[in-house]
């Protein structure tokens, strides 16, 4: 965590060229439940899985102070800060003070690409003969997310994308950056490598052997040495990055349609029928959702992750799309059989649906001798039931109480 | 014939030797079964007899009557897959997608258990039969080869069938059908009395039935049936247990699905609880039928006669035949099936004649001493029947030196004349005033104990020869139970409650080497457990429960290995006696440990390998190849002064038994001249004259400041080698005899007896009378036993120690006159107790150039080179170094300095430097410059990862001319050459250190670029040849049978357009910065694990500046009590007994300028232990204490790991770093860590000796021989994190 840059003081920066702006929400879902409980300000909070298996989801500053990190396990993170406050996630909430900040950004200009719940590229060359300077226009944008919405967020304001992601990261929290054209490389140079998009652990290590620590080293290096190092794209890609240069534009794209659901156990699991018990209840969540947003989907993934915490995904395409948790579950559970797993645990499992259309839109071939009404009749009929009775009146024997695990649950848009 | 008031027996027991099955030890159930009035137990552990011997001897104690049996897996029967709930799991056909098959197969079970002593045989031979049937860790059986032993005859053996067996499966899975027709399988097979249906009723639900259904069966097919209960546990509250071992042999969960039992009722239960089992099944098959029952299970208990003497063979004796032990002698042929004492006769003449040929053989004159003493030791091994067994050793001996390879006998062995005649040993005793008694006495009726020590490499060499010449029939290794400790119970039962894996580790890293019942005790007694907060916080309950089960498998057995060094030789009827299995290396290995096969009598060879062995026979091959002449080490003078001026300057890293620090000194004090003080020197350095401070009294009188006190004249003579001091066994036998007129035989009885207070008691109501009877003064008998007393079971036996001294002379001879060689030896095979880094730094500071990894030059082994006496300098040695000697008795104004430069008088290149001294330097000196004008490469073994094959294929392509050239034609893996490159191996191909514009990091992209072409090559020809990748080398041309004759010895260099560079000109510069020397050191330490190029802590040279860290050479000079700063590699920590009581950690820092050593008492422990003992590098503050003229020790009051320093000083200064140090000191001084004295556990020892139940017990953390291998990325303190 930076120091935050003074705007104020000095000569405002030159942002003339900068008209990307990157916006980061602190501490996101810690800091919609501070706004909630206003006495916990100023402690160690954390946001995650209340039972000893969750991961962190979400932490203070002051919880930051004691080491805790996102998706560390819940137990590790107690353990390094006994004192914290740690409160259950709601991811609704979440969502919902998500849009409406999304809103804020839309109303700044239409060149909104959000990258998740909590941070978002914006595109502010249109707007800055109505509202001013980006740097105004970034201050306008903190003000108002921290009026309206009641939670803070920093930004960064740079000529490209990438520098305004390392400058609104560098200003946390509750910061602005500009950096202006002619001083990206000054900017850059002295980061270290981990701070080039697209620089994981396992790139990091190869340039750290190769003697690159920083930016500049990236810089001063040949772009074809980068090239024969990591690849011609990955190489050129880096040596552009630390140069300043990022050619992507930030465009206003809706997120993937999928819609997915996954639970962790509450402990690790190697019972093949508690997996499959599981994997039921999510096919049947996740089609439910589908039935009821009008999409079908074509493709079914599973999602395997094992107390290890290494993940393995596998897919498949249907011949159509589908809306039916019949098919979700057939499909989700050959995937799982044909893992073959025997003694593995598994941490989480997770059902989703890919590729979705409108159902109406949804061309469905009618085979030979194919029953008029079917499953889907019937699942449709068994939606409206829990609509009108609640959650619990309809449901698979086998989902029947007494064989129910108890979950923390994460659930995807 | 029987009722209900007989009490019941037990036939179907299972032991904790039923290995992660059962849980509770034989000698408790025995015990158990006495308590509850049953004259008969059974023990029938899975899979062998590994608990028998110790079975028989507590039923012995308990006085019950042992059966013996075995619980073997049966290969399921043909068919059985069609149902499912038989026979094992249906194999899965799919492999998992991530490892973790399944463990336990959950086959069928049947029990045997041997009627007589035949029956005994051929269950111990069955098996053997299944360990080599099923394969090493799953022993299986046939019904055929049940049946077999069957075959023509009575076996001697019952055949149970019950629960777990196929046919009890059956009738479980409701197929009475098949379960009748797998009974009748069985009962063709074997003949109707030996088969037995097992009924056991565990009283859970459907049990009865099931049980009633088993007897109904018996009766339909006209067999007999008993009533068991398959006990697996002493009691209920046993039942938790096995639901961990169930879950841990599975490796699964603990979890109802993956767990046996449903009920607690497996325990040993009393006779009238199993009378109330019986009951339960009245209903179903009437009162008369279970009457019945009972009493068919009496009958076979009753048939049931093994005797453990006369068929198990406890206490008999079997040694190999003569004709086999003397049939390559060479001596005259005795009739080989003669009878036992004809057989003796012949042994006892053979072993007269050869120990006369020793006579001559060694040069000995035949004084009448020398003729006096051989007489009596043949006539006592004649009259304890031992001649074969002296004749059997001595040919194995024979055979181990005929391959040429070093041996030498050790322990009490040596002091036995007949031992060193037959040339099992190479001590003189008559020399060394050694004694048989107390190796071999006419007053005990057991097999004297011969080790023999051979070199390490070559160990199982001489395994296979031994095997070879005696057959597998008379011979086998000795096994060993791995029993749970902390650790490995830690492990397992974090593995069973599903704790996250990295905390499972951090858990049991955190804990020192103790006892698995001691966890609890250790959360509260050490500080830096009670500081992890495991026992407090959210998670408190889950983890006591989790540390109750750890406790629970306190030393259940859970492994067999073999053991290290020992061998059983036996006549042919060996395997009668003893089921053998598969060791790991594929020796057949008895179920039997050490104990027990001295218990049953067997002949048990201790061949150790000794490291050190073969680090001398590496040396002398490297000074044969580089000077061209090997040393006679063994002929060598032993009053060298080169060899005394060496050990007296303590500069002995290396050096077998006089290399660690306390030994260093030790010998700065007492400077041994002789052999005989090198004997002193080793018997001294035993905890047991250290506890009893027997040393001080001893280098009193040793120095002239204290006369020697002999109590009087008559013990002189015994006394006078040692000033005064009982320091060996022999000197209590000596003074015990000649205070009492007894038989030396008599006082090495009393000798042992003196070990306990009972003993100690009994033998003073003893001693008094009889030292009083022969007329000595009451005073004199008084001071006599108290200082019998005081020497409690210490001292040390002088014939091992006479053993042991010589391997340390000629460790020492070899350091003092081929030092380059000596070090090459040590490197290679690693003998001692430091880090291969530490070696190293000695080496420099014996002038001994340190050469780098070079493709060209390295090989597996280190190996000497010679070099220009100033190439040192220049060729890697960028740090200046001063020694790393002791810090006692070393004068740092003496040691001597690298510089070849200042020496003209040294000619390293003869071989006369060896003998005689140069002018310059005075006698005795010539140590000091022996290195010079060597250097030592580092080896490609060393590499990480490396395979032999690689290294072989490596050494055989030489010279590489690029490293293009050596991709092509060794087909090293891609990592281990970037490795190669990163280790600096082909800095000398490419001519790197002489600037000729390449950098390592050039060669790496150029590895990366040869990497992709074979890609691309290989893809290429995939289509024809579809070979695994590796397996190959790069880049060779597809080609029937290519591969195959291309790799090893003859690579051929076929080589492919390649378009790529292929010669060293051709790796351009690629603008990637050089490695920096910390770069540099850092690859080496995480590839090589030493720090080649220059010590890792010279890179903090200005961080330590700044902050005033004192090094060991300017330690000195400090005065007494200063608080100081020290920091350094961390080489050595200890927690050794004190007198005190309490734990006291000692650390050894290195720190580039030599030693710094530290200690933490119990209020510096809180804070700090758990740094001390997870970090590789330390900074620590402590208060300078004097311990000697010339030794420092600092008594810590802080410890903080160096490289998170570092982090904080790179990036807030010199001030963050204060604020760190100050930072960490708990507000109140001990205030959390002080534990109230009145809890402090102490061991008491019979002498009175208190020491803390964590004494000397290896510490918590990792080893510190090895360096980290992300030592720039560990955390702190990660043992709690």
């Amino acid at each position: 965590m930076a120091e935050r840059e003074p705007v104020a003081g000095r000569e405002p920066p030159d942002d003339t060229d900068c008209t990307v702006l990157h916006a980061d929400m602190d501490a996101f879902y810690a800091g919609v439940e501070v706004r909630r409980r206003p006495e916990l300000r100023g402690l160690p909070v954390i946001v995650g899985g209340s039972g000893s298996r969750g991961v962190v989801l979400s932490a203070t500053y002051e919880a930051r102070e004691f080491g805790v990190r996102s998706a560390m396990p819940m137990s590790r993170a107690r353990r390094l800060c006994p004192q914290a406050v740690v409160v259950p996630p709601r991811m609704t909430e979440y969502a919902s003070v998500s849009a409406n900040v999304m809103e804020i950004f839309q109303s700044v200009t239409p060149l909104v690409e959000p990258l998740s719940l909590d941070e978002a590229f914006l595109d502010v060359a249109g707007a800055r003969r109505l509202l001013g300077s980006p740097t105004a226009i970034a201050e306008l944008i903190r003000a108002r997310v921290a009026d309206e919405q009641g939670v803070t967020c920093s930004v960064g304001v740079a000529p490209v994308k990438f520098v305004a992601k390392v400058a609104s990261a560098a200003s946390k929290p509750d910061g602005l950056l500009v950096v202006p054209k002619a001083e990206v490389l000054a900017f850059l140079h002295p980061l270290p490598v981990s701070a080039l998009w697209g620089v994981g652990e396992k790139t990091e290590q190869a340039l750290t052997r190769l003697g690159l620590h920083t930016i500049g080293d990236v810089a001063a290096v040949p772009e074809k040495t980068l090239r024969r190092a990591l690849g011609e794209a990955h190489g050129g890609h880096l040596a552009a990055l630390a140069r300043g240069q990022d050619p992507r534009r930030v465009v206003s794209t809706e997120p993937d349609r999928s819609i997915g659901s996954e639970e962790t156990f509450e402990r690790d699991t190697d019972s093949t029928e508690a997996v499959e018990r599981e994997i039921l209840r999510l096919s049947q969540r996740v089609a439910s959702r589908m039935r009821s947003a009008g999409y079908k989907g074509r493709t079914v993934t599973l999602k395997i992750r094992f107390s290890d915490f290494t993940t393995v995904t596998r897919s498949r395409t249907l011949a159509e799309p589908t809306d039916v948790s019949r098919d979700v579950h057939s499909t989700a559970i050959m995937l799982f059989r044909a893992l073959g797993l025997q003694r593995a645990r598994l941490r989480l499992v997770g059902v989703r649906v890919e590729g979705l259309l409108d159902a109406a839109a949804a061309t469905h071939q009618l085979t030979l001798g194919e029953r008029d009404r079917g499953w889907r009749e019937a699942e449709l009929a068994a939606d409206r039931a829990v609509h009108r009775f609640g959650r619990n009146v309809v449901r698979p024997a086998s989902l029947l109480p007494g064989t129910e695990t108890t979950r923390v649950s994460a659930e995807g848009p | 014939m029987s009722d209900w008031s007989d009490p019941f027996v037990h036939l179907h027991v299972a032991s904790s030797y039923s290995m992660r099955y059962g849980a509770c030890p034989p000698e408790q159930l025995a015990a158990r079964a006495a308590e509850l009035e049953m004259g008969t137990l059974a023990l029938t552990d899975r899979d062998g007899v590994y608990g028998v011997v110790k079975f028989a001897r507590a039923c012995e104690r308990a006085g019950v009557r042992p059966m013996f049996g075995v619980d073997l897996a049966v290969s399921p029967e043909e068919g059985a897959s069609d149902m499912p709930a038989l026979a094992a799991r249906a194999p899965r056909s799919r492999t998992p997608v991530r490892g973790g098959m399944e463990v336990d197969r959950r086959l069928p079970r049947v029990t045997l258990l041997a009627q007589d002593g035949p029956g005994w045989a051929r269950l111990c031979r069955l098996v053997s039969a299944a360990h080599s049937t099923g394969g090493r860790g799953t022993p299986v059986v046939t019904r055929e080869q049940v049946a077999e032993q069957f075959a023509g005859h009575a076996a001697g053996m019952f055949v149970l069938l019950g629960p777990q067996s196929e046919v009890g499966r059956a009738v479980a899975a409701r197929r009475p059908d098949r379960a009748r027709s797998l009974l009748s399988r069985w009962s063709t097979v074997i003949p109707r009395p030996d088969l037995l249906v097992e009924v056991v009723n565990h009283r859970g639900e459907g049990d009865a039935e099931r049980a009633a259904a088993m007897v109904a069966l018996a009766d339909d097919a006209g067999l007999g049936a008993v009533l068991a209960n398959s006990v697996r546990y002493l009691d209920r509250a046993g039942a938790a247990v096995v639901d961990v071992l169930d879950a841990v042999r599975r490796l699964v969960p603990l979890d109802g699905r993956h767990v046996d039992r449903r009920t607690a009722e497996g325990y040993l239960k009393s006779s009238k609880e199993m009378a109330e089992v019986a009951e339960d099944l009245e209903r179903y098959v009437g009162g008369a039928r279970v009457r019945r029952l009972l009493a068919e299970t009496a009958v076979v208990a009753q048939r049931c006669a093994v005797d453990p003497r006369a068929d198990l063979g406890i206490d008999e004796i079997h040694f190999p035949e003569l004709s086999v032990t003397s049939g390559a002698a060479g001596t005259a042929g005795p009739s080989g099936a003669g009878s036992g004492s004809g057989q003796e006769a012949d042994a006892d003449a053979i072993l007269l004649l050869r120990c006369e040929a020793g006579l001559h053989r060694r040069g000995m004159t035949e004084t009448p001493a020398v003729r006096e003493r051989l007489t009596e030791e043949l006539s006592v091994i004649r009259l304890l029947g031992y001649p074969t067994y002296f004749l059997t050793v001595a040919e194995i001996v024979d055979l181990i030196r005929g391959r040429g390879i070093r041996c030498a006998a050790r322990g009490s062995g040596a002091g036995s004349l007949v031992n060193y005649l037959l040339g099992i040993s190479d001590v003189d005793p008559m020399r060394y005033g050694l004694l048989m008694e107390r190796f071999l006495s006419p007053l005990r009726r057991e097999l004297p104990d011969i080790d023999i020590d051979v070199e390490s490499a070559r160990r199982l060499e001489v395994y296979q020869a031994v095997m070879d010449r005696f057959g597998t029939e008379r011979c086998a290794c000795v096994s060993m139970m791995e029993t749970y400790r902390a650790r490995h119970a830690i492990r397992d039962v974090g593995a069973a409650l599903a704790l996250p894996a990295g905390e499972v580790d951090a858990i049991a890293k955190a804990f020192p080497h103790i006892r698995a019942s001691q966890v609890r005790a250790a959360l509260q007694d050490l500080p830096e457990l009670r500081a992890s907060g495991w026992a407090e916080g959210p998670t408190a309950e889950r983890m006591a429960v989790f540390f109750r089960i750890v406790e629970q498998l306190d030393g259940l057995p859970r492994h067999i290995a073999m053991h290290p060094c020992g061998l059983i030789l036996s006549d042919a009827t060996l395997l009668d006696r003893t089921p053998v299995e598969d060791s790991f290396l594929g020796f057949p290995m008895s179920q039997f440990d050490k104990d027990d096969v001295e218990d049953l009598g067997l002949l048990k060879l201790d061949l150790l390998g000794i490291r050190m062995q073969s680090a001398i026979v590496h040396a002398l091959s490297e000074v044969e190849r580089v000077d061209g002449a090997v040393p006679d080490i063994d002929g060598a003078p032993r009053d060298d002064p080169d060899t005394f001026g060496l050990i007296q300057s303590t500069r002995t890293l290396g050096c077998f038994q006089i290399e660690s620090p306390g030994q260093r000194e030790l010998i700065g004090k007492f400077a041994p001249e002789t052999f005989d003080d090198i004997i002193i020197d080793i018997s001294l350095f035993r905890p047991g004259p250290v506890k009893s401070d027997m040393v001080t009294p001893f280098l009193e009188a040793r120095q002239g400041w204290r006369m020697p006190s002999y109590l009087y004249s008559g013990l002189e003579s015994v006394l006078r080698e040692t000033g005064g001091v009982i320091v060996f066994h022999e000197q209590v036998l000596r003074v015990v005899s000649i205070m009492t007129g007894c038989s030396l035989a008599e006082a090495d009885e009393v000798r042992r007896s003196l070990g306990d207070p009972e003993g100690q008691e009994e033998m003073r109501t003893w001693f008094r009378p009889a030292a009083l009877a022969q007329g000595h003064p009451a005073d004199l008998v008084e001071r006599a036993w108290e200082v019998l007393k005081a020497f409690g079971s210490f001292g040390f036996c002088k014939a091992h120690a006479a053993a042991f001294a010589l391997p340390t002379y000629q460790s020492a001879w070899l350091k003092a006159h081929h030092p380059a060689a000596f070090v090459a030896g040590v490197l290679t095979h690693d003998p001692g107790m430091y880090p291969k880094r530490l070696i190293l730094d000695d080496a420099r500071q014996f002038g001994i150039a340190v050469l780098g990894l070079d493709v060209n030059c390295s090989e597996a082994e280190y190996r000497v080179e010679r070099v220009s006496p100033t190439e040192p300098r220049t060729e890697l040695c960028t740090a200046p170094r001063t020694d790393l000697g002791s810090n006692v008795g070393w004068d740092p104004g003496s040691a001597p300095r690298v510089d070849a430069g200042s020496d003209p008088g040294s000619d390293p290149g003869t071989d006369a430097h060896c003998d005689q001294a140069p002018a310059a330097l005075p006698p005795g000196q010539n140590w000091r410059t022996a290195g010079h004008g060597y250097g030592v490469r580092l080896s490609l073994s060393d590499v990480k990862g490396i395979t032999d094959q690689e290294v072989q294929r490596i050494v055989s392509g030489r010279p590489y001319a690029s490293l293009s050239d050596f991709w092509l034609r060794t087909g090293t893996s891609r990592p281990v050459v970037e490795r190669l490159v990163m280790a600096g191996g082909f800095d000398s191909v490419h001519g790197i250190a002489s600037g000729r514009g390449v950098t390592r990091r050039d060669l790496l992209l150029q590895v990366g670029d040869l990497d992709t072409w074979s890609r691309s090559a290989q893809r290429m020809t995939r289509g024809r040849s579809r070979s695994r990748r590796g397996g190959r080398l790069h880049g060779e041309p597809p080609g029937p049978g290519l591969s195959d004759m291309a790799r090893g010895s003859t690579p051929a260099p076929v080589q492919l357009a390649l378009d790529l560079g292929d010669t060293p000109t051709d790796v351009l510069p690629s603008g990637l910065p050089e490695m920096t020397d910390p770069e540099r050191v850092r690859a080496e330490l995480e590839i090589l694990g030493v720090d080649a190029s220059s010590h890792v802590l010279s890179f903090d040279e200005p961080m330590l500046e700044e902050l005033g860290v004192v090094r060991s050479q300017s330690l000195l000079q400090q005065r007494s009590r200063a608080e100081v700063l020290v920091a350094g590699v961390k080489v050595a920590t200890q927690t050794p007994p004190v007198r005190s009581g309490r734990r006291v950690i000692f650390v050894t820092l290195d720190d580039a300028s030599g030693p710094v050593d530290a200690t933490f008492f119990e209020d510096a422990q809180g804070e700090y232990a758990a740094t001390v003992f997870h970090s590789w590098m330390l900074l620590i503050r402590g208060v300078l204490r004097r311990t000697g003229p010339s030794g420092v020790s600092v008594r810590a009051t802080g410890c903080w790991d160096l490289t998170v320093i570092r982090q904080v000083w790179e990036r807030g200064g010199i001030e963050a770093v204060y604020r760190a140090l100050e930072a960490a000191d708990p507000a109140e001084p001990g205030g959390s860590s002080e534990a109230p004295a009145t809890r402090r556990k102490v061991l008491v020892h019979p002498t009175g000796f208190r020491m803390s139940p964590y004494a000397d017990i290896r510490p918590a953390g990792g080893s510190t021989t090895t360096a980290p291998r992300r030592l720039w990325h560990s955390s702190p303190g990660s043992a709690g994190g």
